[in-house]
Parts: structure tokens; C-alpha cells; sequence
């Protein structure tokens, strides 16, 4: 067995950047002084400078506020949407290990039908329907995201009832809800650790995309993508208006697909299966 | 007085390029209560299919399987809770049949929780701190996850695991070939120990004929899916029928370096006489 590697100055700048981000998120809108959110026409487009370090907007707010105070609607939607989708993939691999085999054919085809359904176009439908919202987006991308984590779990799932501790189980006489719970999935789901951190990477960029053409967070919301969005007619003017929520969304997506990559390499070991992300 | 009894089982896999590979072709064994059965045969002769299909992981074609008189592929309820509590195994590596995510008390007292014996906690912890004594591991062991014992003390665990709920037969796949030979005999001895204490079947799988030789009442060797030799041990191994088991037993070491010269020589004349008979 190899020893765990130590932590090395990259990881640790991934960590950090991480943790930072992840308190942006959370007590970035508690800290952001009050002009974060209101307008002040007077003070519009200020390049950067010593007051206001990444510059101000078109409604003279402070740009780096509002990145700060973007980090919640921008990461949490994300991790929220991630979350429920893997839960839900959870489920039906789950499911899927446990019945008969013709109707685990059943679900695999109905995944597939989900496969071929792109968050994107569902998103706009929703959109369309409900009237264009972060929720809708995120109710999107959440009943669309699913499949592939079900299809990813539910080959190791299947490779871990094999193993000779689950027949050993069975030879035992545990219930099925047991066997699943206490044998199957412990030993399935390190996979998801690493797949949850790089889909939340891959879902702030597609959030964010969403919300830059207008389909997910509305104005004057400080979600990122929106933020773009409301800055693209000045970028030849006040460059840094999109500039900093751009960067903001390209450095959380790099940081936490780096960190599904470290927790790869930490959790998976050289012998883990599955690919970590899709 | 019946125990486990295999008649006639045949099993078939699909096979690579078309058409069904047969692996068991009407093999049938039993085991009673006290008695041990060794199983002999080479990778490949249907042991671990037979096996599979004996504990009910997996459907014969044809064929049956009876414990205490009820057909184990069709029973449900009762019968079959009584199948699932009184056969056990004990599997060939114990570092991949203990699950590493439980703790050594959870392992050994599984059996206890999923059929009632000992529903209350602090019961159960008394009842896996005695199975741990008897099997020859310290009671403090249980708090400790299988990652942390060597593979003989892990095989220990095992035994203890499959023994909590009282079993009436074990079968034991190779349960020391994956051990250190200094190891391989306290297994043994415990598992010996085991079968004179509380009247335990036992059907032991190997590949080891000193083994069998010192564990086993009568043996069965299976060679392409069908039982070509069986009987009492030394009538078997006094007397080798079949090609298979003189191989094997020419294979076995023996400490008398006279005799180990002598089997030697007889090794290479079947080897010539093997050689002389292909075209």
C-alpha cells in the first residue's frame, strides 16, 4: 500500500482557494457594505483604484462587492444543484443493483432517454414556463443531471456485489435494505466525493451561462453570470465590469475541478474504478 | 439426521464464442452435521460454481439443493431464514471478505442483529467479546476496523463472524491458502477445534491433500464438472484412481528427502511417458 502523499504547496493553494470561496459564499452577503445592492449613478464606471479595487458598474456599485456577494447565488446554486442530482442518482442506481434484472434494463433505458435530454435546452423550457429565475434554472439542471451519475454508480455498485464480503452478507441472511445500506454503498460511493466537486466546477460554468443569456439569475442579482451579462455592453468602456465576475467564475470552476482532481488522487488510489468526472 | 445435501446439480454459463459452457455436470454431495467433506480440485473444475450454487447465490440449471429437508432454491420465510442462519462460509481471502467499513464488533455481531438472536446492544457486545476469545483474539479487538489485523488474525475474525449465529455447517473455501504456512496450522487447529466443540459440518475446500488428509472424514474430487473419485480420505488417498488425484498427491511436499528423491523420479518418467504418448 502506498502512503498517503503529503500535502504539497498546489493542493494547498487549491484548499485554501477553496475555503475562501466557500466563505464568500456563505458570509459574503452578510459582510457586503449596503451600497453593494443600491445604485449610485454618480460614482459609475470608476476604473479601479484604491477605494474601489476592482472598479465600480453602471449603477456605480463596487465590483468586488458584488463578485463576493455574487459567490452565494453563483456556488451554492451549483452545490445545490450537484447535490440533488447525485442524490437522485444515488436512488436509482441504488434501485437499480436491487431489482429483478428486466427492470434494471428498464431503468438503464430510461436513463439513457435522460442522457440524451441537455440541461440546457430543459432549462430554457423552464424558463420560458415559469418565467426566467435562478429556482428555475436549478430545478432544471437538477431533474436533468442525474443520469450519468446513476450510470457511473451503478457499475460500481454492481462490481462491489460481487465482492466476497457482500456474498458473505447474503450467505448471512442480511435483509436487502441492509445489504445496500451497510455493505454496497459505503464501499460505492467514494467515486461521488470526487464526481460531486468536479460537476460543481463544470454547473457554475453552465449556471452562469444560463444566467448570461438571461434564462437564469435576473438583474440585480450578483450571480456572476448575470453580472457579465449586465456588463457586456461597456466591456469596450469599463472592461473590468465583466472582467471580474468573468474571472471569478473561471477561478471557482478551475479551483474545485482541481480539488476533484486531489481528492482523486487521495480518496480513489491507483485502484479505484471509474472515471472521476464525465 | 441430514444436513446438506447437493443432488445431481448441473450449471452452464454462456460461454465466450456462443453456445453454454458447462461447468457442473450432475455433481452431488452431502455433508451431515460433525462431519467434514474435503473437496479437492483444480482451478477450473466447477468448486467455487458448486459451491455458489450449494449456499444459494446462485440457481443451478437442474438439480437440487436440500437443507433439513427443504428445497433451498424455492424456500422463502422461516425455512429459509433457518438455511441462512445454520450454513455459513468462510471465504479463501480475508482481506477482501471482511467489509473494511465496519468495525470488528459490527462484523462479528452482524449475524447476531439480522436474526434476533441478541437484539440489545450491550447484550451483543458480550456475546462478540466471548466469540473473539474463542477464536483466540483479544475482546479490545472489536473496536479496531479488519484493516488493522494481519491475515491470520483477519481469517480469525471470519471464523468468529461465521460461527456467532450457531451454524450447523460451514463451508470453507480455501480458507488457508491465502496464509502464511506458520498460520495456515492455528487456522486449522481452531477449525478442528471448532467442529469437536459444537458438532459442526464442515465442507473444505483445498487444494492442500495434507490438509485434507488431517481434517477430513471423506473427500470428493471434481475434476470438468463431475465428482471422479470419492470416499473416505485414506481409501482415496491410499489407493488414487483417478489421473488427477495422483497428480496432486505427487505434488505434495513430503519431509523425507529419500521419499521426495523417489517421487521425483516417478514425476519424470509420467512426464516421459505423458511426452511418449502424444503423436
Amino acid at each position: 500500500m502506498m502512503a498517503r502523499p503529503h500535502l504539497s504547496l498546489g493542493d494547498a493553494t487549491v484548499f485554501v482557494l477553496v475555503a475562501l470561496i466557500l466563505a464568500a459564499a456563505v458570509f459574503g452577503n452578510l459582510l457586503a457594505p449596503e451600497a453593494t445592492f443600491s445604485s449610485d449613478i454618480g460614482n459609475a464606471f470608476l476604473p479601479p483604484d484604491a477605494q474601489h479595487w476592482l472598479g465600480t458598474d453602471s449603477q456605480g456599485r463596487d465590483v468586488l462587492w458584488r463578485v463576493i456577494a455574487g459567490a452565494a447565488p453563483s456556488l451554492l446554486s451549483s452545490m445545490l444543484v450537484v447535490t440533488i442530482y447525485s442524490l437522485i442518482g444515488v436512488v436509482v442506481a441504488t434501485l437499480a443493483t436491487v431489482v429483478p434484472r428486466w427492470l434494471d434494463e428498464g431503468l438503464m433505458r430510461g436513463t439513457e432517454i435522460g442522457l440524451a435530454l441537455p440541461g440546457v435546452i430543459v432549462a430554457m423550457g423552464f424558463a420560458s414556463a415559469m418565467g426566467p429565475s435562478l429556482a428555475s434554472a436549478v430545478i432544471a439542471m437538477s431533474i436533468t443531471g442525474w443520469p450519468i451519475t446513476a450510470r457511473l454508480l451503478r457499475s460500481i455498485t454492481r462490481q462491489t456485489m460481487v465482492a466476497p464480503y457482500v456474498q458473505g452478507a447474503q450467505v448471512m441472511g442480511v435483509s436487502r435494505f441492509r445489504l445496500m445500506t451497510r455493505h454496497v454503498l459505503p464501499n460505492s460511493l467514494d467515486v461521488l466525493i470526487i464526481k460531486w466537486s468536479g460537476d460543481v466546477s463544470i454547473t457554475i460554468l453552465v449556471l452562469g451561462g444560463l444566467s448570461f443569456v438571461g434564462v437564469g439569475a435576473q438583474p440585480p442579482s450578483a450571480e456572476w453570470g448575470a453580472m457579465i451579462s449586465d456588463a457586456r455592453s461597456y466591456v469596450s468602456t469599463a472592461w473590468w465590469t465583466a472582467a471580474a465576475p468573468g474571472a471569478a467564475i473561471a477561478l471557482t470552476a478551475v479551483s474545485f475541478s482541481l480539488l476533484g482532481d486531489i481528492l482523486q488522487r487521495r480518496l480513489g488510489g491507483a485502484g479505484a474504478s471509474g472515471g472521476a468526472r464525465s | 439426521m441430514t444436513g446438506l445435501a447437493v443432488t445431481d446439480l448441473c450449471k452452464s454459463y454462456p460461454a465466450a464464442g456462443g453456445g453454454r459452457r458447462e461447468v457442473l455436470k450432475g455433481v452431488s454431495l452431502r455433508i451431515d452435521k460433525g462431519e467434514c467433506v474435503g473437496l479437492i480440485g483444480e482451478s477450473g473444475s466447477g468448486k467455487s460454481t458448486l459451491i455458489r450454487c450449494a449456499l444459494g447465490l446462485e440457481k443451478p440449471d437442474s438439480g437440487r439443493v436440500d437443507y433439513e429437508g427443504s428445497f433451498v432454491h424455492e424456500a422463502t420465510g422461516p425455512d429459509l431464514l433457518l438455511f441462512r442462519r445454520e450454513v455459513q462460509i468462510v471465504f479463501q481471502d480475508p482481506f477482501a471478505s471482511l467489509n473494511p467499513r465496519m468495525t470488528v464488533e459490527e462484523l462479528v455481531g452482524e449475524g447476531l442483529l439480522v436474526h434476533r438472536i441478541e437484539p440489545s446492544r450491550a447484550r451483543r457486545r458480550a456475546c462478540v467479546a466471548e466469540l473473539l476469545g474463542r477464536v483466540g483474539l483479544e475482546a479490545d479487538a472489536m473496536h479496531r476496523y479488519p484493516r488493522a489485523f494481519s491475515g491470520g488474525q483477519r481469517q480469525r475474525i471470519a471464523i468468529a463472524r461465521a460461527l456467532a449465529v450457531s451454524p450447523r455447517i460451514l463451508v470453507c473455501d480455501e480458507p488457508v491458502s491465502a496464509l502464511d504456512v506458520s498460520v495456515q496450522a492455528q487456522v486449522i487447529n481452531l477449525l478442528a477445534d471448532m467442529r469437536s466443540a459444537l458438532g459442526l459440518g464442515i465442507l473444505f475446500v483445498a487444494h492442500d491433500i495434507g490438509v485434507v488428509r488431517y481434517l477430513c472424514d471423506s473427500v470428493l474430487v471434481l475434476a470438468e464438472g463431475r465428482v471422479v473419485e470419492e470416499g473416505p480420505t485414506e481409501t482415496v488417498f491410499g489407493d488414487p484412481q483417478h489421473d488427477y488425484t495422483r497428480a496432486l498427491m505427487a505434488a505434495a511436499p513430503v519431509p523425507d528427502p529419500a521419499e521426495a528423491k523417489a517421487r521425483r523420479a516417478l514425476r519424470r518418467q509420467q512426464r516421459e511417458a505423458a511426452r511418449g504418448s502424444e503423436p
